[in-house]
This record gives structure tokens, sequence and C-alpha cells, in this order.
């Protein structure tokens, strides 16, 4: 694994991750495929802004 | 959260508008709805589930008007069905309501439409509302998210299960611990990211990686993708077995209670075995007296019976001496000689015929071997033996024929007793079938036990023979420029995926030894005994008992009583966390009340488990509300009464109306 992970933005995106789930939980908007989407979009955006 | 009253109009057997109200006193904070079976009190806890989140758990969970109310509706009209809520929570008062249409389309046909929900709000300072359409399922949430709502509404069947220890009931506390700490959003969250290779965070982004104009590359993702077909083709495999070893399990389980349960016909079963092998051997044992006493009457009983006569006769013969007809020192062979010279000694011709001849034939017979003194003599002796043999013959006959009156009386008795057990077990378990059902099951349990077992070793294999592909595909997807930002998500996704494992398994555990501390807590209130409950990482629950070995605890009685206190042990529990989670979620952090909702809580309990569970049951919830039937309402009352504020009882008019009547 490469060692420039920044360990901060990791624990964003996993409160961004949870605050996303912990949503859907009450609201069943979204269904899996929607879900697994939009984490991996949001990791996508994340990870283009710093590289 | 309290509950104030609930109001329904034409929802399934409650026709026209029927309305309960709960009490919300903190000291009488009991509410009891008096029904039997089939009465509707079950409706009434789906009821809460209707007009909350829309859910129904009925078999026509699509139709819940009224049924004569949709008899009567002629073709065009509609009527509607409605539940209503008010409740109290965080100091404001809501009106929770649910409507749904039905239109008649038809002569007999009736169809639904969509339900719509609303919330009314009234403020402590006096000011109501309505919460707007796209905030009310939101707002629901808040005041009883649906994930916990089941640890507050309890039905019979359920309240069983937990203190059963089955597959059901784990799978209920193991459901109960991720909802509670919010496990259910990491569990998801975990799913979503890693869950499955093409349908994940981690798999999309693998599947991403450029490999067009790679031979080897190529080459590696197609050996990859046969091997993860394989792999998820083990793993449903995997899943089959698992189920199949669960039911194997449960039936087993289900046979060996039954077995228990039926020790005692067990025992007469076993006794009418053992009387019928009795019987069999006796039979036997008869045969071979009867052909004795044959044996032994043919060879003997002519000589007992001709005893008088031959005693008398051999008297006779010993005292006369008149016998004795023959001449001395003489031989028939003498008189042979005789009449073969022709001359007798006195020089008389003997010529056959002739009077000299047929003296001498006459002198024959007394003459040995053929002399009456002789017979006699042998006659007198063989009346002496046959005296002594037939002395014994009396009572041999005697003794053979008590012994083959004693075995026939035996076989009339055992098989009295055998007729009279299967009377008494007629209808009952046939114990022996269900042993070798058990036996049954436990072999497919090993064989299934074997194949699980076999399936984790190849996926294990599977498993590792991936990363190493997965490993070598990396390592040479990601010298290209174009695939490195693809390598730095998924490197961020495993980072994430990690520290959400790792955060899960903590939690997990902390929780889980909460529950296992506030169940505790709890049973030693309701039980009177030294037990407690140790609950294991897969929520199985075992009841340990003091001054055990490991050995022995399996052995110790449980009862199904025990199973009643331990399943509102659990209950209670559950709901103490449950409560502490939604209180703790606010930013306010406050003691919210919350009610306990109880369809049938005492149908297993006996009357001393009754009272103790009456007992702390109001000290768990700050509002308890219970359906419960008259035969158990007798005992419960006894405790209850105290802390009893309303009463009702449903009166089943038919099939299909039911009418809410207050006690007062």
């Amino acid at each position: 694994m490469s060692s420039d992970l920044d360990h901060y933005k990791a624990k964003k995106m996993i409160k961004d991750i949870l605050e996303l789930e912990k949503n859907n939980l009450k609201t069943k908007k979204l269904n899996n495929d929607a879900m697994i989407d939009k984490i991996r979009k949001m990791i996508e955006a994340e990870v283009k802004k710093c590289y | 959260m309290l509950l104030k009253n609930l109001t329904l109009q034409n929802f399934r057997q409650y026709k026209g508008e029927q309305i309960l109200q709960f009490s919300a006193d903190s000291n009488t904070n009991v509410t009891v709805i008096l029904g039997e079976n089939t009465s509707g009190k079950t409706t009434l806890i789906q009821a809460f589930n209707w007009v909350l989140y829309g859910n129904a758990h009925f078999d026509t969970k699509d139709f819940l008007l009224n049924l004569e109310i949709a008899n009567q509706l002629k073709r065009g009209e509609t009527e509607y069905v409605k539940v209503a809520v008010e409740l109290i929570h965080d100091d404001m008062e809501y009106i929770i309501s649910r409507e749904q249409l039905y239109d008649c389309v038809s002569y007999g046909e009736v169809k639904p439409r969509q339900s719509a929900v609303r919330i009314q709000y009234k403020s402590s300072d006096g000011q109501t509302g309505f919460i707007e359409e796209n905030d009310v399922v939101d707002t629901i949430n808040e005041i009883l998210p649906e994930d916990l709502s089941s640890y507050f509404f309890f039905d019979g069947e359920r309240i069983g299960n937990l203190g059963r220890n089955d597959k059901s009931g784990r799978q209920d506390i193991a459901q109960a611990v991720k909802g509670v700490l919010g496990l259910n959003v990491l569990d998801n969250a975990i799913n979503h990211l890693a869950g499955g290779y093409k349908n994940s965070v981690i798999g999309k982004f693998k599947n991403s990686i450029d490999i067009v104009g790679n031979e080897n590359l190529i080459r590696l993702k197609g050996e990859l993708n046969a091997k993860r077909e394989k792999l998820e083709g083990k793993k449903l495999s995997l899943e089959d077995v698992k189920k199949m070893i669960g039911y194997y399990t449960s039936e087993k389980e289900r046979l060996e209670q039954v077995l228990k349960d039926n020790k005692e016909t067990a025992d007469l079963q076993g006794k009418i075995e053992v009387n019928e092998a009795e019987i069999r051997r006796l039979e036997k044992r008869i045969s071979d007296i009867r052909k004795r006493l044959i044996n032994d009457f043919s060879s003997k009983a002519p000589f007992y019976f001709m005893q008088p006569l031959v005693k008398n006769a051999a008297h006779l013969l010993n005292d006369t001496k008149e016998f004795d007809y023959g001449i001395p020192h003489m031989h028939s062979e003498s008189i042979d000689f005789l009449i073969k010279r022709g001359r007798c000694v006195c020089g008389t011709e003997i010529i056959t015929g002739n009077e000299a001849f047929h003296c001498l034939m006459d002198q024959k017979n007394y003459l040995p071997p053929q002399s009456i003194g002789t017979l006699v003599r042998f006659f007198i002796n063989d009346a002496k033996h046959y005296q002594e043999s037939s002395n014994e013959t009396y009572e041999t006959i005697e003794e053979r024929y008590k012994d083959f009156r004693e075995c026939v009386n035996k076989i009339s008795e055992l098989r009295s007793e055998n007729a009279f057990i299967s009377k008494e077990i007629q209808g009952k378990v046939d114990v022996g079938q269900t042993e070798q059902q058990v036996v049954q099951f436990k072999k497919k349990l090993e064989d299934a036990e074997d194949e699980k077992d076999s399936l984790v070793k190849e996926i294990g294999s599977l498993e590792t023979e991936c990363d190493h592909i997965d490993n070598q595909i990396r390592s040479l997807a990601f010298a290209s420029e174009k695939n490195k930002h693809i390598q730095l998500c998924l490197e961020y996704a495993d980072l994430i995926t990690n520290t959400l494992k790792g955060f899960y398994a903590k939690k997990e555990q902390e929780i889980r030894i909460k529950l296992e501390q506030r169940v505790n807590e709890i049973f030693t209130k309701m039980y009177h005994g030294k037990r407690k409950i140790v609950i294991n990482e897969k929520y199985q629950y075992a009841v340990e008992t003091p001054n055990l070995t490991k050995e022995f605890q399996a052995m110790a009685d449980k009862s199904t009583g025990l199973e009643t206190i331990t399943s509102f042990a659990f209950i209670s529990g559950i709901v103490d966390l449950a409560r502490e989670k939604i209180s703790s979620e606010d930013l306010d952090i406050k003691s919210e009340p919350y009610p306990l909702v109880m369809d049938a809580p005492f149908s297993n309990a006996d009357e001393k488990h009754v009272a103790n569970v009456s007992h702390i049951l109001p000290q768990v919830a700050e509002q308890v509300i219970m359906f419960v039937m008259h035969k158990d309402w007798m005992h419960a009352s006894k405790v209850l009464d105290a802390r009893l504020n309303k009463k009702y009882e449903l009166i089943k008019k038919s099939e299909t109306h039911t009418e809410i009547k207050e006690c007062k």
C-alpha cells in the first residue's frame, strides 16, 4: 500500500459515508446499487481533490 | 415517547371507530387489554406498525378494510381504513394518522389505494400545525426508529423465541445488538464497500482497472474472473449448506424436545418391549415343559396308574405257593428231546397228536423258561421295580405342571400390563419412531457439517488464489499512469473498510457485554434462584447454574418457566439499551421514557413466574401495554392491580367484528 494515504482525509470519508448510511437507513431512498455508486463517487472525488 | 391513545376505523375486525386510551401515569403505568385467541390482540400490535411505518404482517396485508364493511359496498362506492396514534415525544404532542381508501370497482371486487400518512403536532406552548409531507418519515423515525420499533412492540411468538435459544431467537438478539448501537449503519457501510467482488465499491474499482493492450493483464483478469465465479458458486453452496444445517439442527432440537417432553411415554414403551421379551421367553419355556410333561406321562404314567393293581397282584402272588407246577430240574428242552426221540422216559410211544404228545406239550408250559413260577418270580421282581420308579412320577409331573401354570399366569399378567400401558400411551408420540428420526437428523447434520468444512476450505483456498492474482494485477496495472488514480481510490477504500471492520468488532463486543450485564440485572430480580445468563459471540446464551462444572451445566433442568423469564430478561435488557441509544442521539441528552407493548406475554409462564415478571415489567418501561388472555390475567392481576390504570376487553361479536369495551 502507498504510504501517501492521508488518514485525516480517510477519517473525513468515513464520517461522510456513515452519515450517508444513517440517512438512508431512515429514508430508504437509495437501493444498494445506488449507495455503492454514491460512495464510490465520493471516494473518487476526494482522491481527485489532492492528487 | 409515551402513547396516549390509539384510534381504529374499520381496521380489520375493528368495525367503525374504536378507541383505546393508554395510561401515561408514572405510578399506575399499566394498561391491559384482555382477549381470548383470535379476538384481535395481534391486530392491535400490527395497527401500531401500520400507522407508523405502513407495514402490516398479516396474510392479507394488502387488504385491511373490515370485511363486513367491504361486503356492503356497492359499485362505485368508497370506504376508508384509518388508524391514528396520539403520543407525546420530547414535550410535543403528535397525532400520527394513516388512511387508506378502498374502491368498490364491481360487485365483490374492492381495491385498495396507496395509504397516506400525516402528522399533526401541538407544542407545549399551544402551537399546532402539520408536519411537511417530505419530513413525515424522518419525524416518525426520530420519535421511534423503525429498526428499533420491534423492541418496543413484542408479539407472543417472539417472546417465546427469545427465551428458547434457537436460531430465530439468536437472530433476533443479533439484530437487536446491531440496531441498538447503530451497528446497522456500520454493517451496511462495510457491505457496500466490500460486500461482493462485483457489487461493491472495491469491486467496482477493481473492475474499472484499464487492461486494454496488456496481454498479461487480460489473461490474469480472465483467470481472476473465473476463480471469482467459482468462489461465488462455492459461497452460495455454503449458504445453502448452512441453511440445511440450520434446518437439521432445529428439527433435531425439536425432536429432542419431543423426546424430553415424552420421557414418560418412552419409559412406558420400553416397559412394553421388556414385557414382550419376557413373554416370548416364557412361551418357549411353556413349550419345553409341555414336551417334558408329555414325555414323562408317556413313559411313566402307565406304571403309575398300574401301581395299585400291580401291588395287590404282587402281594397275592407272594403269598401263594400253588403256581409252582414245574418238575424240578426239568427244562422245556427235555420235553422237546423226548418228543423228537418219540419215546417217553416211561417207555410210552410219543407220536404227534397222540395223548402222550399232548400231555408232554401241556407239561412244557410249566417248565422253564415258561414256568409259571418263573414268570411269577419275574413278575414280582418287576412289580418291585415299577413301584420304585413310579414313586417319583407324581411329584415330577406335579412340579412340571406347577411350573407350567406359573408361566401361563405370568404371561397373562404381562399381557394385561401391556394392554393397560398401550391404552395409556394411545395417541401419544411414537417415541421409537421419534428416536429414529433424531438419529437420521444427527447423521444428516454430520454430513452437512463435513460438507460445510470442505466448502470453507475450498473457499479459503480460492480466496487466497484470488488475492494472489489480484496483487499480480495491481502490481502490473498500477505501473500505468492511467490506473494510478484507481489504485489510490482502492487503497482508501481498503483503509476505510478495515477501519470500519475493526470499529464494528470492538463495538459489537462492548454492546454484547453490556446487554449481558443488563439482562442479568433484570434476570436476578425476576428469577428465584442463583443462575446467571452468559451470551457468546454467536448470540447463543447459556443459563449457568452455580457450583456445577462445565460438563454438568447442560444437564441442569431448564423449564418452560425459565425460558419465559429469560425472554423477559432479554426484552427488558434490549429495551433498556434501545432507550439509551435513542436518548443519546439527542444533542440535549435526557432520559426519554418509552413504552413496552406486549402481545400474550404470559402464555408459557407458571403462576410464580407470572408474578415475578409482572412485578418487574412496570419498572423496566415507563409505560406498559399488555394484551393478555383471561386465564393469564388471573395470576398477573394479583401483582399488577396496584399499577393498573386502564383495562379493556375485546368482545368478539363475529369472525369479522370485534369491539373494544372499557372495564371500569
